[in-house]
């Protein structure tokens, strides 16, 4: 079988230039291309490829967004992933460290001809396993490294509009935060608001000890957490105190609700 | 504050030296013209005289005016009070010193006073001429260091203007899709490439100059909008909308700019269906009002919700060229996307 790989990439020039870059590279590799992370991720699931090429700032689904929702929901046959970025962005040095690749735009002839070896000897090898979780930690480390600096002090209260009130809601009476597409639902034992803040700038201004994004829409509150389980495909869930919805765990923060 | 008081002392034995010098050429005149007993006698009479002369005096300022030149009106009475009894203790001390019997010679005490007078005043007016030659050079190695300061932090401004206004980003990411368009379409990368220049060249001058026209600033919003639009294809529409009436008005250079880095970044480029940016300028009562509309995600919306500097920046400049007569609005479109309103005062 052709071995097969995904671009996803928004600007089209540079998605168009790096598919006529691979196909001098790799000739036999069969490529698709979608022109955002969502589109991109429909697409893997449809078919998964071997190969992920993705960029990092895309809209939708960012690149490191769009990495741990493949390894959620691929598990195993999540493709090989190679981030493919301006210089100036995220930390470089993350990549380093890289159980998978990643290339500089624009993507020149030599440096990807290493990229494809690479990745060529990485599909031979596949069958010996280990593949997913490189990918998972090497993701936290890149998320990590992406998350906004925390500043100032650490939030007390939320302000949510409720018609024409403005609700203070304290920060220890939330259950969990979920990102809703413009807003962050704030939810509470006894119900639910709706903030303007965006889940990431809030996440840098919650209490850390308190507060952990489970999953790429998902913050909870570990106070309010009954249990963790985890289904027979190895996905985890956590279970809450006062709700009675179960939330799912990304398998890049899977690693927080270890057994000790 | 310590050392500032030991400062204001660093030149009082070389004062002390040149009166030592002088005393003794009045001791040489004196000898010379057949006043007073001998050299030794004159010599003994005027140090002990001038030095004393010289220690009130220069002491006394230093502590009343430390690293000062002292004001004139009280710096006379210093000195005249000085002298008369330098004048006093002075020929005690030499009296004593030379065995010559007190206050022998009414007559010639006064002389003495006479010749204390004029030779004190005079030696005090060379001082003073002195010390403020030497402030003005003080003053002066101040005031360049002063300039060159000001003239680091213009240079560290400009700086901060440019990296504010071309972003790493942007450069490469344009320099990226260069690359991927010469092969394909030669023409194209040549249009963008001119587009490229246009706007860096814009860039560069607007740090150097104070005031830019609307029609420069519209062109330059236009050649930045044509590299954006390149890049993303379909996904970016924009309209820029100048009145004929506005095009020499006069505003800061690459006001606007950050607005509709802003509106691309965070409006339309996160946006998956992309959207339109619109830059609007009118004139209402006395203010000329530029507006930048995008019909993007909106605040609060994405991930890439920036820290406001662009927002910071821009209000920052219009409080330095215009203080509150200028004013920045952020405000949501019902529809979507964010409007900015920029309000000038006219003719300004």
């Amino acid at each position: 079988m052709k071995p097969s790989a995904l671009i996803a990439e928004d600007e089209p020039l540079l998605a168009r230039s790096l598919e006529s870059a691979l196909a001098d590279a790799w000739p036999e590799l069969e490529v698709v291309a979608a022109a955002n992370g969502l589109e991109a991720l429909a697409a893997a699931e449809r078919s998964p490829p071997d190969i992920a090429f993705l960029d990092i700032r895309m809209p939708g689904l960012n690149g490191l967004e769009l990495a741990a929702e493949l390894a959620d929901r691929l598990g195993e046959r999540v493709p090989a992933i190679v981030f493919v970025t301006a210089p100036d962005e995220y930390a470089l040095k993350a990549f380093d460290h890289a159980a998978v690749d990643y290339v500089l735009k624009p993507v020149q002839a030599a440096r990807l001809a290493r990229t494809v070896e690479r990745l060529r000897e990485r599909l031979a090898a596949r069958r010996s396993g280990g593949h997913l979780s490189a990918l998972v930690a090497q993701l936290r480390e890149l998320i990590a490294a992406d998350s906004p600096k925390r500043s100032g002090e650490p939030l007390r209260y939320l302000r949510a509009g409720v018609g024409n009130a403005v609700r203070m809601i304290p920060v220890e009476e939330v259950c969990y935060f979920q990102a809703a597409d413009k807003y962050t639902s704030v939810v509470t034992r006894g119900g639910e608001a709706l903030i303007r803040t965006s889940l990431r700038e809030l996440l840098a201004q919650l209490p850390p000890e308190r507060f952990r994004q489970i999953h790429r829409g998902t913050v909870v509150n570990l106070d309010e957490i009954a249990a963790a389980v985890r289904d027979e495909a190895g996905r985890i869930s956590i279970t809450l105190k006062g709700r009675k919805e179960k939330l799912a765990v990304s398998r890049v923060f899977a690693h927080l609700f270890k057994q000790m | 504050m310590r050392s500032e008081r030991l400062a204001a002392f660093s030149s009082l034995p070389w004062n002390g030296l040149y009166t030592a010098i002088f005393n003794t050429g009045i001791a040489a005149v004196l000898t010379a013209v057949g006043f007073g007993g001998g050299f030794v006698v004159n010599f003994v009479y005027s140090q002990c005289i001038g030095l004393s002369a010289w220690l009130l005096t220069d002491g006394t300022r230093r502590l009343l005016w430390p690293g000062k030149i002292p004001p004139w009106g009280p710096m006379m009475a210093l000195a005249t009070g000085s002298l008369f009894f330098a004048w006093l203790g002075g020929s005690w001390l030499a009296a004593l010193l030379c065995q010559t019997g007190r206050a022998a010679n009414t007559e010639r005490s006064l002389t003495v006073l006479l010749i204390t007078a004029a030779a004190g005043f005079t030696i005090g007016l060379l001082f003073r001429e002195r010390e403020k030659v030497a402030h003005l050079e003080v003053e002066a190695a101040r005031e360049r260091g002063r300039a060159e300061t000001v003239e680091r932090q213009i240079a560290q401004a400009r700086l901060k203007l440019l990296q504010a206004q071309i972003e790493p980003h942007f450069l490469f990411n344009t320099l990226a899709n260069l690359h991927a368009l010469i092969p394909v379409n030669p023409a194209r990368a040549q249009v963008m490439l001119d587009e490229l220049n246009d706007f860096l060249r814009a860039a560069f001058a607007a740090v150097r100059k104070e005031r830019n026209t609307l029609a420069d600033e519209f062109g330059l919003l236009r050649a930045y909008l044509e590299i954006i639009g390149i890049r993303m294809g379909e996904r970016l529409r924009f309209r820029l909308e100048l009145p004929e009436s506005l095009a020499d008005l006069a505003l800061p250079p690459m006001l606007l700019q950050p607005l509709v880095e802003n509106a691309v970044k965070h409006g339309v480029e996160p946006k998956i269906e992309g959207g339109e940016v619109t830059v609007r300028a009118s004139a209402e009562d006395s203010c000329l009002v530029l507006t930048v509309a995008d019909t993007g995600l909106g605040r609060g919306a994405s991930d890439t919700a920036g820290t406001g500097a662009g927002v910071a920046h821009v209000r920052e400049r219009l409080s330095g060229v215009y203080g509150d007569a200028a004013s920045l609005e952020l405000a949501d479109n019902p529809a979507g996307g964010v409007t900015a309103t920029l309000r000038l005062p006219l003719g300004k």
